[in-house]
């Protein structure tokens, strides 16, 4: 739960900054990416363990809504579309990346002109 | 040393990075979007990995491997890929690629020139051929490598050196199949394709955890059952599984105790009316060890096991297996899959025998959507191993080397003269690596494969290693089984050579040479063919300049056998998306069901026949008897180290979905290691709490032959009394601690079942 409120109050924090202009914007965007450079150098650490096994307990709703899914059902964790962390990390993957192991969506993907996958279906329960 | 973030500071650091992305910002640059640079050249091929044989592109940008995404053209997955395949590129691209050869000197393995490499293993095996002759030289191949690659291993030890000392890493794995196969229906592989899954009823999941094994293959079950809610799934498996999502029932057997459940079932069906008495009486003949037998015995056979019998053998309840049964019996059509579960067994070929008697009985064969269908691990081990002959008893195309004709014929075409070829057959794989302890073995050759880290009772067989002359022909640089070799050579990796990979549903599939190899690799069948060379059979090595020749040459061998692929050129096999044999010539397209209407060779040779007994199927396979299958009255065996006082848990091994084998190919995507970084121990919540254990405590495993040191994750995934490890970690060599002892038939280590205990560490 206190990881949720953390997350909350990130995500809230972050929005006012955002908000305020766009060199606050870059600034801030320099700072975390730096952080998570640095933290992808750190195999020994949380490494130890899978992304999901972290995920499960500190965004649970956000583990269910991936479990539920066709992605989970196949046990397709979050690197998949995320990236591992260490050597790559997308916060909103492209959609590329998706139809990498969905080739057979291509045409239907053209014909939504210049929508990504995201734009419809939601990126954890995968919906509609 | 930088700064080490908690979990909770990652979370946080994680949710202002989404916040910023949500307004369009990505925080962490670094994916790489390969499909969206321009440029990028797709070549049709086959998947590197698993048994399922999915179709893949190979994307390809000025001359390196970029990506691979999915051939939406390939029916075997329709362009969905798992995660194994997505990273594949990395593979090809990793910094363990080996680019040189490498001689052991001093103790250490030094880079030296392939010149130098080649002559010291050609004066090596020839001095030891001369010496102690052709039968002190092994070669130990793979169900990874391709058919022509299998196929120059063969020619050159059987037909040149003169050893059936050929094995391959199927014996380890698949071997137990094609027993079953070959003792009940007659011949090996199975009898339908992979169509039958849209087409089933009934999926019986027994030994297979299919989710994580074949992946692609579970999406199209969970896929026919969301879109058909009447389609029902068995499970056995002494473990819950990823695969459990989509059970209706499952069956948890104490490991190595489930025969007598296949025999409950079979006693049930009959009892209850769901046998085909027509099919039986036209299509099957019952025996046991002294030989063949009436239906009448066969009922016999199973009063032995009752359902409630069956339950005091297995530990599963009388009543889910009546369930099980009724199941099976009622849906019309029904399909059973298996894998290590039931092969890697002391009575593997048993296994497979009783699950072929559930669908002789029914009549659930030889009709769409239902089948008897083992799943394959290896992509090439139908293909190149089991149809390209590459073990001990085996010769090219389904030919025997016990039989003189098949050897005088094989010879013919090889060039060589027929009494090279020896009419007895060489060492099961065991047996093989036993010699190589004792040193009646003094050369080998291994090729594409981790024997130090895959064997059971791994540790055993590493003094041979050690001590013979051992040369080893790899793309990935170091592994645990490199640690023991003389010489080491670098072999082109898939994309940097061409080949066929035939896949579990009998379909020969082409991929093509993509990039050059990387360094000074070469593809492995130019090694041996240039090895063959050196060793003074110029003359018959001469021709093979190309891949092409080297396909050529086999599938005329395939001509008029069941598995007929002269109807696969090259040409033909680079513009579709596989063949299913037997496919006779170039205009057939492929066979959809075996031994039956629309099989080319029941079609010219059977229909009549079967058409004046009134049959629909006619079993001509070369171990049938009057085109009739069989079905086998096979007791229950305990498994070869039951459990007890002192070791009284039973160690299972396996898989998990994003590693593969021995991790060298897997090992090298950061997203797969990060997906499932270490091994562990799964313990049953109730064994656990016996025993004081608690979820991530460090455990000791002992078996008789070692103790390794795990985390324990307590989870209800293995049944009570059963503790599960995945296999792939080189620093935690399960295999190590596995029994080697093999299923008398079929040779197959029962790496699935050895007694153990655990201590806390
Ligand atoms: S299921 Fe097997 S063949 Fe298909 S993509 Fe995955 S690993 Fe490759």
């Amino acid at each position: 739960m206190k990881y949720k409120i953390n997350m909350i109050l990130s995500v809230i924090v972050l929005t006012i900054a955002l908000a305020l202009s766009c060199s606050s914007l870059c600034k801030n965007a320099q700072v975390v990416e730096k952080s998570v450079a640095e933290f992808a150098g750190h195999a020994e650490v949380d490494f130890s363990v899978s992304c999901m096994e972290c995920h499960s307990e500190s965004t649970p709703d956000i583990y269910e809504d991936w479990a539920n899914s066709g992605h989970g059902k196949m046990n397709y964790g979050c690197y998949m579309c995320h990236g591992d962390g260490m050597e790559n990390f997308s916060v909103q993957p492209e959609t590329d990346m998706c139809i990498n192991c969905h080739s057979s969506a291509s045409g239907h993907l053209m014909r939504m002109e210049n929508q990504g996958c995201f734009d419809c279906h939601d990126g954890h329960t995968l919906n509609p | 040393m930088s700064k080490k973030y908690t979990r909770r500071e990652f979370i946080k650091t994680s949710a202002a990075a989404s916040a910023a992305a949500g307004i369009g910002v990505s925080l962490f640059p670094g994916m790489t979007f390969a499909n969206q640079s321009g440029g990028t050249n797709w070549h049709k091929s086959v998947c590197r990995y698993c048994g399922v044989g999915c179709g893949v592109m190979i994307g390809e940008k000025a001359g390196k491997i970029i990506s691979i995404k999915g051939d939406e053209l390939n029916t075997v997955n329709n362009g969905h890929l798992c995660v194994k395949a997505f990273y594949l590129h990395k593979a090809v691209n990793s910094k363990t690629r080996l680019h040189h050869p490498m001689i052991r000197k001093n103790g250490k393995l030094v880079k030296s020139s392939w010149e130098e490499a080649l002559d010291l293993v050609a004066t090596k095996f020839n001095e030891i051929r001369k010496a102690n002759g052709g039968n002190a030289l092994a070669f130990y191949g793979s169900g990874q490598g391709e058919t022509e690659e299998t196929y120059m291993a063969n020619k050159l030890f059987k037909g040149c050196i003169g050893t059936n000392n050929v094995e391959g890493n199927p014996r380890l794995c698949m071997a137990s199949a094609v027993g079953g196969y070959l003792s009940s229906l007659g011949a090996d592989e199975p009898v339908g394709l992979y169509e039958d899954i849209e087409k089933a009823e009934l999926f019986f999941l027994a030994g297979s955890n299919t989710a994580e094994a074949h992946p692609i293959i579970f999406e199209r079950i969970m896929r026919h059952k969301t879109r058909n809610p009447n389609v029902k799934i068995v499970i056995l498996d002494p473990r819950k599984t990823p695969t459990d999502q989509v059970a209706d029932l499952h069956l948890f057997p104490k490991p190595g105790y489930d025969l007598a459940i296949f025999n409950a079932m079979a006693k049930v069906l009959i009892d209850e009316g769901y046998a085909d008495d027509d099919f039986i009486a036209k299509h099957l003949v019952m025996k046991n060890g002294d030989g063949v037998q009436d239906f009448e015995t066969y009922k016999k056979f199973l009063n032995d096991y009752t359902p409630e019998i069956a339950e005091k053998i297995s530990g599963v309840p009388a009543q889910d297996i009546i369930k099980a049964a009724r199941m099976f019996g009622k849906a019309k059509t029904a399909m059973t899959l298996w894998t290590m579960g039931l092969n890697q067994r002391k009575r593997g070929v048993w296994a497979n025998n009783l699950v072929h008697n559930l669908h002789l009985i029914t009549g659930k064969i030889g009709v769409p959507g239902s089948d008897s269908f083992s799943l394959t691990g290896q992509p090439n081990a139908c293909g190149g191993v089991r149809e390209g002959g590459g073990l001990c008893h085996l010769l090219p195309g389904h030919h025997l080397v016990v039989k003189e004709a098949h050897r005088a014929k094989v010879a013919k075409v090889w060039g060589v003269p027929a009494s090279n070829i020896q009419p007895k057959p060489g060492k099961h794989t065991i047996a093989m690596f036993s010699a190589l302890n004792e040193g009646e073995i003094k050369g080998m050759y291994i090729m594409c494969t981790n024997p130090a880290q895959s064997l059971p009772n791994a540790k055993k067989y590493w003094k041979g290693l050690k001590e013979q002359f051992v040369v080893v022909a790899e793309s990935f640089y170091p592994t645990m089984t490199t640690e023991y070799a003389d010489v080491v050579l670098p072999a082109a990796f898939w994309t940097e050579k061409e080949g066929v990979y035939g896949c579990t549903e009998r379909r020969s599939q082409y991929m093509p040479l993509v990039v050059a190899p990387q360094g000074q690799a070469k593809w492995d069948a130019f090694i041996l063919r240039d090895l063959g060379k050196k060793m003074g059979f110029e003359k018959e090595f001469a021709k093979y300049e190309t891949a092409e020749i080297m396909w050529d040459e086999y599938r005329g061998l395939t001509k008029g056998k069941d598995m007929n692929l002269m109807g696969a050129s090259y040409d033909r096999l680079k513009k579709v998306r596989g063949l299913t044999w037997p496919v006779p010539t170039e205009d057939h397209p492929g066979t959809y069901k075996r031994f039956m209407a629309g099989d080319p060779i029941y079609d010219s040779k059977f229909a009549e026949l079967a058409k004046k007994e009134g049959r629909r199927m006619y079993f001509y396979g070369p171990k049938a008897k009057d085109g009739k299958a069989t079905v086998w009255m096979r007791p229950h065996d305990d498994p070869a180290e039951p459990t007890d006082s002192e070791y009284p848990l039973a160690l299972t091994t396996g898989r998990v979905l994003e590693h593969w084998h021995t991790m060298t190919m897997t090992g090298t995507a950061p997203e797969l290691n990060r997906a499932v970084p270490n091994a562990y121990v799964e313990i049953n919540p109730i064994d656990a709490r016996n025993m004081s254990i608690k979820n991530k405590e460090q455990v000791v495993i002992e078996t008789r032959r070692g103790s390794m040191q795990f985390e324990a994750r307590v989870i209800d995934r293995p049944v009570q009394g059963t503790i599960f490890v995945p296999w792939h970690w080189e620093n935690k060599p399960i295999n190590v601690l596995c029994i080697d002892a093999f299923d008398p038939g079929s040779k197959e280590p029962e790496y699935k079942v050895a007694a153990a205990r655990i201590r806390k560490a």
